[in-house]
């Protein structure tokens, strides 16, 4: 079984992004569907270049919003399940 | 023996289009005599006559590989972008100018996003020395407030405009290409270029206000009436670039207004001498 340091998260190739100012502008060509992420979302959006496992982006956020490591967890957890429901991320092996 | 053709530059990128006869070459040639050929070829488009093309219901785009395929009202032609040729079917003569005017709108809009240009569903006004970018969805007021500017300044275009972003100040550049719901008093082809200084967001209201947009609200204001323009990955990273760089040059704002030629008082009242709000 996997572990949270072994998955790391990458945005699709299919999706168009630009962040303006903190929000992401997410597009999804084959659904014609635009998504805004929060400023939260969207940092996580960013870090997930697959090069980052999980648990490597819960120790930025946990860090840079100053929140705290269950917080982070639950939050990126919930968004990264999200994305990946919707096609926007994929989850790559290390 | 050679069939007609009728050609045209908008904003650099230059078309060729084949018309089935004389009697259609005649109809169009004159609309056009704003937007000459001034370069090369870009797009090479043929436009057919079929009278009994269907109407779509409801209108669709479909995009396969290369290919994107359309049929809009009874309108329907398929965009070849990597042979750069286009194929347009109209029903008549009569409908002629509105069936080259999508197909070569497409065919400016992949062209344009190469080099720095945004062919954007927006009307165009010029005024006081500003270049008013006018975007929304439909019935959002664009027509209206392009209405409102006859007598009061000089409106582009009801519907497509094109930002052109290759130098250093944004540009705002008419097109001739005209609406389904285009006004009599706007239906008017002409070339005019002026500076770009702001993007307005119309909404109809019971008072005039001006407020300014966070540039990813702005974004997705934009995208609602150019979802179009984003058919594919690569075409989409770089419209949302684009957009991008014209936020960060030209302030977008949601322009409250009701029908009246009071908006522009508002507006010089709102704005003052400044090019542009900031």
């Amino acid at each position: 079984m996997l572990n949270s340091k072994q998955i790391h998260p990458i945005r699709a190739t299919s999706v168009a992004y630009q962040v303006y100012g903190t929000e992401a502008v997410i597009i999804n060509p084959a659904e014609g569907r635009v998504r805004m992420l929060n400023p939260t979302a969207t940092r996580i959006w960013e870090l997930a270049n697959g090069e980052r496992s999980v648990d490597d982006i819960i120790a930025v956020l946990t860090e840079e919003f100053e929140v705290t490591f269950d917080h982070a967890h639950r939050s990126v957890y919930q968004l990264l399940a999200e994305l990946s429901k919707k096609g926007l991320i994929v989850w790559q092996e290390v | 023996m050679a069939l007609p053709v009728v050609s045209l530059t908008v904003s650099g990128v230059g078309a060729q289009v084949v018309l089935p006869d004389a009697t259609w070459a005649a109809a169009l040639a004159p609309l056009y005599h704003e937007f000459p050929l001034s370069g090369a070829v870009d797009w090479h488009v043929t436009l057919r006559y079929d009278p009994a093309l269907p109407r779509a219901d409801p209108p669709w785009i479909r995009h396969d590989q290369a290919i994107t395929r359309f049929h809009l009202h009874r309108i329907a032609g398929e965009i070849d972008f990597a042979a750069q040729q286009i194929e347009v079917t109209s029903v008549s003569v009569d409908m002629a100018a509105s069936a080259l005017e999508r197909a070569v709108a497409y065919g400016v809009l992949y062209s344009l996003l190469r080099r720095n240009g945004l062919l954007l569903h927006a009307a165009g006004i010029q005024w006081q020395g500003r270049g008013l970018i006018v975007a929304g969805h439909s019935g959002a007021g664009k027509t209206t407030l392009a209405r409102l500017a006859v007598g009061h300044a000089q409106p582009f275009n009801d519907e497509i405009v094109i930002a052109d972003l290759a130098g250093p100040q944004p540009l705002l550049r008419s097109t001739p290409f005209l609406g389904f719901g285009t006004p009599p008093e706007l239906q008017q082809r002409i070339c005019r270029t002026c500076p770009a200084t702001l993007l307005l967001l119309p909404a109809h209201g019971s008072e005039f206000a001006l407020q300014p947009l966070e540039p990813a609200q702005a974004v997705l204001e934009l995208l609602r009436s150019n979802i179009a323009a984003v058919d594919r990955p690569a075409h989409a990273t770089r419209w949302l670039e684009l957009v991008q760089r014209l936020l960060q040059q030209v302030p977008a704002y949601r322009l409250v207004f009701y029908p009246s030629t009071a908006v522009w008082d508002f507006l010089a009242d709102t704005l003052g001498d400044s090019p542009c709000a900031s």
